[in-house]
């Protein structure tokens, strides 16, 4: 089934810098994570590299529009390979630079959505695939590496906002690209969103809730009314009957 | 309060939009409707959602979990097939049920354990709506029965493995217990059959597919049928070898542990 690419929107025309940050990002990052897991060099190496092209390679795969890109242009793979190397043999030093990784990352995770919202809107998906594959594109690096390293993934664990990040700004790009705010500004504006309110999560501790067992809340609500109307018939009953026999006193 | 009832509006005329009915597989046969498949992923995704409710883990985690376990299924199957993107990524609908269930999921988890017949029962219907759904998709590509019976399966267990995968635990339907992999398998095998052996139409085998699932899945859940660990015969193998061949006991002897240290 092939899907014909609409031209409902303007090319899209992310800078190329946004995409190799993403990969020697996600490379750092999955070296020091595996680094810091004790693994050895293959281990290393594989979860730098899956880390560092993971997000993209799940969004092509998904899309079935073409071979994965980290196929075709070779910069990635290389891009992944050295940030591997690097990752291997200057674990301090990143150790060192990760404040300032922090905060790239975190100016960054709206671009990061957008490969992948951007490429599901240009193949011409509906609103929820794109803003899907944005939050794919964004947090699957993450998730190849917990799974590699037999971890829950942190984005299903309760914690600071992150992947609800990715989704909001996911969200609030595709509503704005389909709502015909002019590109640049929907781009911009959404790294804005993702920047602030990671920002936010950062400085106010902001956790993601988890789950709120609404209906065992009404119950018991539910049954405590009854109980408590019940008791106070009770009551009412013992003081009629109280009053009945000292008027039959009386 | 205005920007939610634009995304809603959006959000229903579009999932329509490029996609209607007619998505399902191009040049299929008669089968199904649509909307059993939806129902399906549903289920899925409710069961999902709960799941992960359940285990305590946050906004995010119930809708990837329910994402993950309502669609994973036909995922697994578009990507194999390799069809083109996946049909759950083009018909909006599916994405817009899964967020439905995790809403659910996410208010309701105790009401949903509490509906467990419920949920059996229900559970029972979409992994043969499911399987067929996979068999009939291969089927239709020309792929050898083998290849349906495999699809098949895996469009019914997906959704379970990547649940149970990205909840961090190791899939359920590999571990001994009651058959839900092994329910879409039979269905996946009647289906194939059915369909290469008789005459009749692909709908028609979907129905008596669904309802043989739906048979074996709950006579599983009521008598309590488990799919069994390995069982070693090489004992007995070894045993009948070494009466036919007068060595009684040898390999025994080189099997015990203490030997082979």
């Amino acid at each position: 089934m092939m899907i014909m690419s609409t031209p409902v929107h303007d090319v899209f025309t992310l800078p190329a810098i946004v995409s190799i940050t993403a990969v020697v990002f996600g490379g750092l990052s999955g070296a020091l994570h595996a680094t810091r897991r004790g693994l050895d060099s293959v281990g290393i190496f594989t979860i730098s590299l899956l880390c560092a092209v993971g997000g993209g390679v799940i969004r092509d795969v998904l899309l079935q529009n073409g071979i994965p890109a980290f196929l075709v242009n070779p910069l990635y793979l290389g891009l992944a390979a050295l940030a591997a190397l690097v990752g291997y043999f200057l674990a301090s030093v990143i150790r060192i630079v990760l404040p300032v990784m922090q905060i790239v990352d975190t100016l960054l995770l709206g671009s990061w959505v957008l490969l992948g919202a951007e490429k599901a809107l240009q193949v011409g998906l509906t609103f929820s695939a794109a803003v899907l594959l944005g939050v794919i594109t964004a947090t699957g690096g993450g998730l190849i590496r917990d799974l590699l390293c037999h971890e829950t993934p942190a984005m299903v664990r309760p914690g600071e906002w992150y992947g609800f990040v990715t989704i909001v700004a996911a969200f609030a790009f595709v509503l704005m690209v389909t709502r015909g705010v002019p590109l640049t500004i929907a781009e911009i504006s959404t790294m804005v969103i993702a920047a602030a309110m990671r920002i936010a999560a950062i400085r106010f501790e902001l956790h993601t809730p988890t789950a709120y067992d609404l209906w065992g809340d009404l119950e018991s609500r539910v049954s405590a009314g009854l109980e408590r109307s019940r008791r106070s018939q009770e009551i009412r009953q013992r003081k009629r009957a109280r009053a009945a026999t000292d008027a039959s006193r009386g | 309060m205005g920007v939610l009832t634009d995304v809603a509006e959006y959000a229903l005329t579009h999932a329509q939009g490029r996609a209607g009915a007619d998505i399902v597989i191009e040049g299929l046969p008669a089968s199904l409707p649509h909307w059993t498949q939806l129902a399906a992923v549903g289920v899925g995704a409710v069961s999902g959602a709960a799941f992960a409710a359940r285990r305590g883990f946050d906004v995010v985690g119930v809708l990837v979990l329910s994402v993950a376990a309502g669609l994973g299924g036909l995922l697994l199957r578009d990507t194999l097939l390799q069809r083109g993107t996946s049909v759950v990524l083009i018909d909006g609908r599916y994405l817009i049920i899964a967020a439905v269930a995790a809403v659910i999921g996410f208010f309701f988890a105790g009401l949903v354990d509490r509906l467990e017949v419920v949920v059996v029962v229900l559970d029972a219907l979409a992994l043969g709506i499911l399987c067929t759904a996979g068999a009939n998709a291969a089927l239709a590509m020309r792929l050898p029965p083998v290849s349906a019976v495999f699809i098949g399966t895996a469009t019914a267990a997906g959704g379970l493995v990547l649940r149970d995968l990205l909840a961090g635990v190791a899939p359920g339907i590999m571990r001994p217990g009651i058959l839900s992999a092994a329910a879409g398998f039979i269905g996946a095998v009647t289906f194939t059959l059915l369909q290469v052996y008789s005459p009749i139409s692909a709908g028609q085998a979907q129905i008596i597919v669904v309802l043989v699932v739906f048979v074996v899945r709950l006579l599983a859940v009521q008598r309590k049928w488990r799919t069994r660990p390995a069982r070693d015969f090489t004992d007995r193998l070894w045993q009948a070898w070494g009466r036919k061949t007068d060595k009684p006991d040898k390999p025994d002897k080189t099997l015990e542990p203490g030997s082979i240290e």
